[in-house]
């Protein structure tokens, strides 16, 4: 698809801060939570402290899982999968995600997950170090997030 | 509420009873922020000239309505309580995401009374609260401790902890939290004779604001003005080496206490030490939660004899402590004192004092090998003060002396060694030389004046103001060359 934008993290640039999770939530739902955010920041102890957020990349096995029709549905412009008022809360698509990228809002008894905030990133305009971009697809060719971490 | 989480924790260890109390609006009005309705609740609550290591003080972890929000430097809880090493207002802020994660479970305040009689840890979990066995878990080290806990709270949780300094009721024994320290004043200790060994939270909720709309509009100003500000890129910041790097100015302008208050710099040594750390041993930096600064630094020394895991900081005062103050110049016998101080949990500033006022009475021979268990407790000896801080953490030998604190080790030596002991109120004087020229004697006042005793930092460097902006106003007059311009 041409034009399309991703999320993507500069490597050594995030400091593990989770501020993008509270920006997240925060224009999401109104609320400073790390639970109610749609990108997860993980740290892995190497030789220093190693931290990037994981963000969803439109795998499709939530779209793939999720028995309503329309609930789940990937927007054409933005080139990213959405959640429409159609979700019942069901927990399918939960249980896909490998990742832990979409979850369900007890509140609103619906599942939520990254949508780019139709084209205005929050997470981005509150990254104090520039560690996270929003950019042309074909400039985010290196996939070195989805990484399995033992509890 | 929107701000505050809404209630206060109260848990006494003795007849385990656990309570969730509502904040009172009108103390959070009149005392805003954490410390300042702790320190109503501890006006009103503690009965006067209880001993501070007994039943009747009270440990309160205290947050304000800012933290776990977007606004920057906003990861922060303090430790509230009577202090076993000044014996008044006890007072020591940490970071590392731990003030946060309470707010989200739900709570602003914990206060613990009373003390158990076995060992226990405080599991806290949204709603629910429990009084936890903590036999296992005592003894046991810092990183040691928290392995065992991640084991029982999924790998978000927050834990605040002591070592066996605080075990062992060193007076200046620390509260560690994610490689942060509450440093100052011995809230380890209060911890230690309640025999609570940990404090876990694991929080799922979040932190809401009254007008969220015009909240973000303030805190996109506030990250512009930020991202130009040359302390938060360079000295402070991700591309910076964080507080090691005012090693070297502070050096120039002697403002350095050095060999114990003899000097106030060391030719020149301060620089070296920044350098060293930056090029040799800095592996890389972090952040507290929701942080603009990424002030954390991480060191490591690879091999050889001071051999050191990767370890938080050292920070400035750290530096300064185990190396000017004592006459060290080895670098990674700095970092290792560093780590060594973390992982028993012990104020860095209180245990390089200590030491080296213990190194000036060895030289003036008011002390000698027999007190020290055959020690040579001479400037520098690095190799001492490694057994030294174990003993001083371990209560064991001349380090349970030690762990009194410098003004109580001062009266035991008697003679004239109080008159050369550096704290204020029994609290250790920060590393900040009012002889020199970074704030001068504006460091007279503040030292003076501070609520907590011998402190540089609460509210926030005092001394800077004075000296630099309102010293006019205010009628305080320096001698020349002693303000900060």
């Amino acid at each position: 698809m041409a034009g399309i934008k991703r999320l993507a993290v500069i490597p050594n640039k995030c400091k593990g801060c989770h501020r993008c999770e509270l920006a997240c939530s925060f224009r999401k739902f109104n609320t400073h939570s790390l639970y109610l955010a749609a990108l997860h920041v993980n740290s892995l102890n190497v030789d220093s402290i190693v931290s990037a957020p994981s963000i969803c990349i439109d795998c499709g096995r939530c779209i793939e899982a999720c028995p309503v029709a329309g609930a789940l549905h990937k927007d054409p412009e933005l080139g990213t999968i959405k959640v429409t008022n159609k979700c019942t809360g069901c927990g399918e698509c939960i249980s896909a995600c490998p990742f832990d990228l979409i979850r369900i809002n007890p509140d609103t008894k619906r599942a939520f997950k990254c949508d780019y905030c139709d084209g205005n990133p929050e997470c981005v305009k509150h990254c104090p170090y520039h560690a996270l971009v929003y950019v042309d697809e074909n400039r985010t060719n290196k996939l070195t997030l989805a990484t399995r971490v033992i509890p | 509420m929107n701000g505050y989480a809404g209630y206060l924790l109260r848990i006494n260890l003795a007849n385990r009873k656990i309570a969730r109390e509502h904040l009172n609006p009108k103390t959070a009005q009149m005392f805003l922020g954490g410390s300042g309705y702790a320190a109503k609740i501890l006006w009103d609550e503690l009965e006067p000239k209880i001993d501070p290591l007994g039943r009747g003080n009270k440990f309160i972890i205290a947050t304000g309505p800012l933290v776990g929000t977007l606004c920057p430097g906003t990861d922060s809880w303090v430790a509230c309580f009577k202090s076993p090493l000044t014996n008044c207002w006890g007072e020591s802020r940490s970071g590392g995401g731990f003030g946060p994660e309470l707010k989200r479970a739900g709570y602003d305040f914990v206060v613990l009374e009373d003390s158990s009689d076995e060992p226990v840890y405080i599991w806290i979990r949204d709603g629910e609260v429990e009084i936890r066995e903590a036999k296992h878990l005592w003894g046991k080290t810092i990183p040691e401790v928290e392995g065992e806990l991640r084991k029982e709270g999924d790998s978000e949780a927050r834990i605040a902890l002591i070592g066996p300094a605080g075990e062992n009721l060193v007076r200046f024994a620390s509260v560690m939290s994610n490689g942060r320290a509450a440093g100052r004043c011995g809230g380890g200790a209060v911890l230690g004779s309640k025999k609570v060994k940990a404090i876990m939270v694991q929080g799922h909720g979040g932190v809401s604001v009254a007008e969220p709309e015009a909240f973000l509009a303030t805190i996109s100003k506030a990250e512009k003005i930020q991202s130009k500000l040359e302390v938060c890129g360079t000295t402070q910041g991700s591309f910076g080496a964080g507080t090691m790097s005012y090693t070297g100015f502070f050096d120039a302008v002697g403002a350095i206490p050095t060999k114990y208050g003899a000097s106030n710099c060391w030719d020149g040594k301060g620089d070296e030490f920044y350098k060293q750390l930056r090029d040799k041993y800095l592996v890389g930096s972090g952040s507290c939660e929701g942080c603009t600064m990424s002030c954390t630094k991480y060191t490591k020394v690879k091999e050889g004899k001071w051999r050191t895991p990767l370890t938080h900081g050292p920070e400035y005062e750290t530096i300064a402590g185990f190396g000017h103050l004592m006459l060290n110049d080895n670098v990674e016998a700095i970092i290792h004192a560093s780590h060594l101080c973390d992982i028993y949990g012990m104020d860095t500033i209180s245990c390089a004092s200590v030491i080296a006022f213990a190194m000036e009475c060895y030289e003036k021979g008011w002390i000698n090998k027999k007190d020290t268990n055959g020690l040579e407790l001479t400037w520098g000896n690095m190799d001492s003060v490694k057994v030294l801080i174990e003993n001083i953490a371990k209560s064991k030998g001349f380090g349970n002396l030690l762990g009194e604190g410098t003004k109580r080790v001062a009266e035991k030596i008697g003679g004239e060694a109080p008159n050369i002991a550096l704290h204020v109120k029994g609290l250790d004087i920060p590393f900040h030389d009012p002889r020199g020229h970074y704030a001068g004697k504006a460091w007279h006042v503040q030292y003076a004046t501070a609520n907590r005793g011998g402190c540089h930092i609460h509210p926030q460097e005092p001394a800077l103001v004075m000296s630099a902006r309102y010293s006019k106003d205010l009628g305080i007059r320096f001698s020349e060359g002693s303000e900060l311009k």
